[in-house]
């Protein structure tokens, strides 16, 4: 479990501390403080030996991902580097991350003529203040090519200092795109043993779903239903169910791990929503997983509160704003937003 | 619409309305004109699970450079720990700079007033909160925070003042009222009021005050006779000097004047 967290500089955020994170931890605040760039952040600090995840979280944000991007997100300055420090839970070390951004050029090796940009992004990780330019430490590499940039993924992070294989989920609402993800996903989900158990939680949506199979040569997502011959497909039903569908997979292969969910209630009615985020703290809590949500929902927070009134000690409100040259974050735990909102219906939004 | 304001205060009051002014009437705000402020202060509770519980939001006022949210805390002991669940609306805002502080209304009872303050800063501690000088200390920043206690000489409630204003606004009626009250007060009532009031004969005077304030609120609003408050127009503007010579009248009109101006 991540205990503490400190980013330097990632996008909006400057200088924020989070101290003596918890199992559930929510973020809140306006448009624009920051409170996705957290949950990214958290997978940048370089944890999870996923490089796949960290292309997919740069990417995210853009349609089409460009060096133009790169370029405001990591300005090519030694200086303005990210930094990120992690206290994990079960050890009294630090985890420095130093987020380095580097820009070359290379011949192209089929057209000697034609020369790309190559960026890279250099994880420089270690367990004391001295950051080094070590080998060890991996990176990601991104050319542009005719069609965009390609990502390669350059040296595996097969090093002793990252050695912690924490699983990683990370769900947004803007990434639906992430089908070939969800797909694997579902594939890990069979393969170890889960399907009963998504299929339980997919029964909020709809009581009648039975089973589902990944069918066919394009790999489609099909939910059987009883009393129904055809199967439907995922996208056959609303952006409710889809996002509960990833979210729900997300949850259940994250186990000992850290779950990630941005905008939570985003796309689903608010009948579901009380039974989908019960179920879902429920499957969390069987298997030690550290959530980090963010909510635009007074809904969402009082149904957590409402669910976990005998663990409030494992909740962690967060309200982010920014000040000046910081960003803040004002911390209640789980016991005391109980009472503001009970006593003077506080908005902590 | 007020934040530009620098004065705006929140009064947490045993269950007062009304500001005192000789000049023109402040005027009730309506809810699409509150500061982020005042309307954090409404409230947005959390669907009722258990049993079903009144939520008073304050009543908001506001005159020439000045806005006022008034809010009853059902007894003064409560007072303390609302002002500190409050005051975290006032850390989220960040309005330190807007907010001009916190007035406390109260009455003496039968206690000390060494006594009621130096309770009030231990409940305001318990809460995390220094109270000194007339002034909190929240998370850091200074706010200010005066108590005026009902009557400022002697012990007794706000009643005291009421009555002497409603032998300006309706003498005649006060006095039947007194009539009545004296009535209460013989031997032929005396097991009834140690059932009801209390033991000591010592705070039988004081409840007495209550009785004939009760009687008078009767006939004034007779289909809610335990419900009338100054807000009723109980304090007319056409008596307002006589009001001023009547000492605790005098006080209190100062003391909002000094605060809220």
């Amino acid at each position: 479990m991540i205990k503490d967290f400190i980013i330097n500089d990632y996008r909006g955020l400057k200088n924020l501390t989070l101290n003596d994170l918890n199992k559930i931890n929510v973020f809140v605040g306006p448009n624009n403080c920051g409170k996705t760039s957290i949950l990214e952040a958290v997978i940048l600090s370089g944890l999870f030996d996923d490089i796949d995840l960290l292309a997919d979280t740069l990417k995210s944000r853009y349609h089409n991902f460009s060096p133009e991007y790169f370029k405001s997100l990591f300005p090519v300055d030694h200086n303005s580097a990210i930094y990120i420090k992690t206290r994990l839970n079960n050890s009294n070390k630090t985890l420095h991350t130093n987020l380095k951004y580097d820009k070359s050029q290379m011949i192209n090796n089929d057209d000697a003529d034609s020369i790309s940009d190559i960026y890279e992004l250099q994880f420089l990780c270690s367990y004391t203040d001295i950051i080094k330019d070590d080998p060890k430490n991996f990176s990601i590499r991104f050319e542009n090519v005719k069609d965009g940039l390609k990502i390669v993924t350059g040296k595996s992070p097969d090093n002793d200092i990252l050695n912690l294989h924490i699983p990683c989920k990370f769900v947004s609402f803007s990434r639906f795109e992430g089908t070939s993800r969800l797909i694997s996903d579902v594939d890990k989900i069979l393969e170890q043993n889960l399907r009963q158990k998504l299929i339980d939680i997919l029964k909020i949506f709809d009581d009648k779903i039975i089973n589902f199979e990944i069918v066919g040569k394009d790999r489609t997502i099909k939910l059987f239903k009883e009393n129904q011959n055809a199967p439907l497909t995922l996208y056959d039903y609303g952006n409710g169910m889809y996002k509960a569908f990833f979210i729900a997979t997300s949850a259940l292969l994250s186990k000992n791990g850290i779950l990630l969910i941005d905008e939570i209630e985003a796309g689903i009615h608010n009948k579901a929503l009380r039974d989908f985020i019960e179920k879902l703290l429920d499957v969390c809590s069987v298997n030690h997983v550290q959530v980090f949500l963010t909510t635009h929902s007074l809904e969402t927070i009082d149904i957590i509160l409402d669910d976990c009134q005998s663990q409030l000690d494992d909740i962690s409100i967060y309200h982010i704003r920014s000040k000046e040259l910081r960003t803040i974050a004002k911390k209640y735990s789980g016991k005391k937003l109980s009472t503001l909102r009970n006593e003077i219906g506080f908005d902590v939004r | 619409m007020y934040d530009e304001y620098k004065q705006t205060l929140y009064f947490s009051c045993r269950g007062y309305y009304g500001l005192f002014s000789s000049g023109s009437n402040p005027r009730k705000i309506e809810t699409n004109e509150l500061s982020s402020l005042f309307e954090s202060m409404i409230g947005k509770y959390p669907p009722s699970t258990g049993e079903l519980k009144r939520q008073d939001s304050p009543t908001f006022y506001h005159k020439d450079n000045v806005s006022v949210a008034i809010k009853q805390t059902g007894g003064c002991s409560n007072i303390p720990i609302q002002i500190s669940l409050l005051s975290e609306i006032i850390d989220k805002l960040d309005v330190y700079d807007t907010f001009g502080g916190f007035l406390i209304f109260c009455d003496t009872d039968l206690k000390n007033k060494e006594a009621i303050k130096e309770d009030f800063s231990k409940k305001f501690q318990s809460e995390g909160i220094l109270f000194k000088n007339n002034q909190l200390e929240i998370y850091g920043n200074p706010v200010p925070c005066k108590l005026y206690l009902f009557p400022t000489s002697g012990v007794g409630a706000i009643e005291k003042l009421l009555l002497e204003c409603s032998y300006i606004s309706y003498n005649n009626l006060c006095q039947d009222a007194k009539e009545y009250r004296d009535k209460i007060m013989t031997d032929d009532y005396q097991e009834l009021r140690k059932d009801c009031w209390a033991k000591k004969d010592s705070i039988q005077e004081f409840y007495s005050d209550k009785v004939q304030f009760g009687a008078i609120s009767t006939v004034l609003k007779p289909d809610k006779p335990v419900r009338f408050a100054i807000k009723d127009k109980l304090i007319k503007k056409k008596y307002f000097d006589k009001y001023m010579a009547l000492p605790e009248f005098k006080k209190l009109h100062n003391f909002l004047q000094n605060n809220l101006v």
